[in-house]
């Protein structure tokens, strides 16, 4: 199994604080982990330090064999584009444009026209279940239909990786199984999923955890 | 304080509670019940014949040993101590997480108030244990994935509900472990 992510001695300090402090751990192509943990224990620092939206203060950490410390901004900008796709726990949907529209955003910031991409963005709204929906702007979907959007968007430049805050966080907690399946389901088309989650029923979707506690990553034990 | 019971003292659980309390000092059957009484007043209490007949079979087993008899007759003359396979078969008992579904609850507390009392951590039984409930959430979660009906589905989730509660109480009392620490010291 090839490696998606390699955290080697990987550190984030804000002052006095190890946000994540020396972690070591794999993540396979395929894997679907949560990182778990309480409050303030690390988890959205490491999901930034892995999505290269933090730089480490020691270690590294690579993604698809890319330390993305060595590349310059406008490189690590490219690089997150096209290989890594994030979900947030409200959305973060571009209120003024329609669903397929927001789909489209990542391939916009790469140079592709509005106009050639709106059956790329109907496709990947027909995976997540809302091709009927795909010309409703964001105030006029749902919270359940508008992370679908969310999650076609972090689609459109077909990226390996997927990284995911706290996805179901603000959504009840029938349509947050349905969002938790579809994460399942891009695994098994051979993602690699990464989620942050306090919940432990989210948790349990996916196929590993690591916990953080006080910046500390470790991987329990299997029982 | 403590307004409930929580579960029952089951055989296994009697031999454990005595060989704690016997861990570090030895001690009479009359003290042992006095210091339980005084330790979980919300547990189902103990009773004389229940500890002197556990605190002879202990010592059959070679669990505890018998150190000394003052004057007189009667079980509570006996002053027991634990051996060392009393202490290695306590620490075995307290590390070892409880099975997912059966688990009392007054169980899991018991083994953290009993690990707390005679000074060891209880983290690695927590963390054990939390590591045991997420693998009994992770096999239901797939059941209910590949569930036929929306009955089985609803099936499912009554267990997750209920796995998650305990997961939380486990978090929670992690968190407040160090508090706890203090009122558990001897």
């Amino acid at each position: 199994m090839s490696i998606s992510i390699r955290a080697i001695d990987l550190s984030c300090q804000f002052g006095q604080v190890h946000a994540v402090d020396r972690a070591n751990f794999t993540v396979s192509v395929g894997d679907f982990v949560a990182v778990e943990g309480p409050s303030g224990s690390g988890k959205s620092t490491l999901l930034n330090l892995i999505g290269g939206l933090e730089p480490p203060t020691g270690g590294r950490v690579e993604v698809a064999g890319t330390e993305l410390s060595t590349l310059d901004e406008r490189e690590r900008t490219t690089f997150r584009r096209r290989h890594i796709g994030m979900i947030f726990q409200l959305y973060d949907l571009l209120p003024t444009l329609n669903a397929w529209q927001n789909v489209a955003v990542p391939a916009l910031l790469d140079g592709g026209k509005l106009k050639d991409l709106q059956a790329s963005s109907t496709e990947l709204l027909k995976r997540v279940g809302l091709q009927d929906r795909a010309d409703h702007k964001p105030s006029e979907l749902s919270g359940g239909e508008q992370q679908r959007v969310a999650i076609a968007r972090a689609l459109m430049n077909d990226p390996q990786l997927i990284l995911a805050d706290e996805p179901t966080g603000a959504l009840d907690s029938v349509t947050g199984d349905d969002i938790l399946g579809l994460l399942q389901s891009l695994c098994e088309d051979g993602r690699t999923v990464v989620m942050v989650t306090h919940a432990a029923r989210a948790a349990a979707y996916a196929t590993r955890s690591l916990r953080m506690l006080d910046g500390a990553v470790t991987e329990p034990a299997a029982v | 304080m403590l307004v409930y019971r929580c579960g029952i003292v089951g055989l296994m659980s009697t031999q454990q509670i005595l060989l704690s309390l016997l861990d570090g000092h030895p001690s009479y059957g009359y003290d042992l019940k006095r210091e339980y009484d005084e330790r979980f007043p919300n547990l189902k209490p103990l009773r004389f014949s229940q500890i002197y007949s556990t605190l002879s079979r202990l010592d059959r087993d070679g669990l505890v040993t018998l150190v000394g008899e003052s004057g007189g007759n009667g079980p509570d003359r006996k002053q027991y101590a634990i051996t060392e396979s009393g202490v290695s078969d306590l620490e075995t008992w307290l590390s070892a997480p409880l099975p997912v579904d059966e688990a009392p609850k007054g169980e899991l507390f018991l083994k953290v108030s009993l690990a707390l009392l005679s000074g060891r951590d209880a983290q690695p039984f927590l963390e054990a244990q939390r590591a045991r409930h997420m693998a009994r959430m992770r096999e239901v979660t797939s059941q209910k994935r590949n569930a036929d009906s929306e009955t089985e589905i609803v099936v499912c989730d009554f267990t997750l509900f209920h796995l998650e509660a305990d997961l939380s109480w486990i978090d929670h009392t992690t968190e407040r472990l160090s508090r706890l620490k203090v009122e558990f010291k001897r």
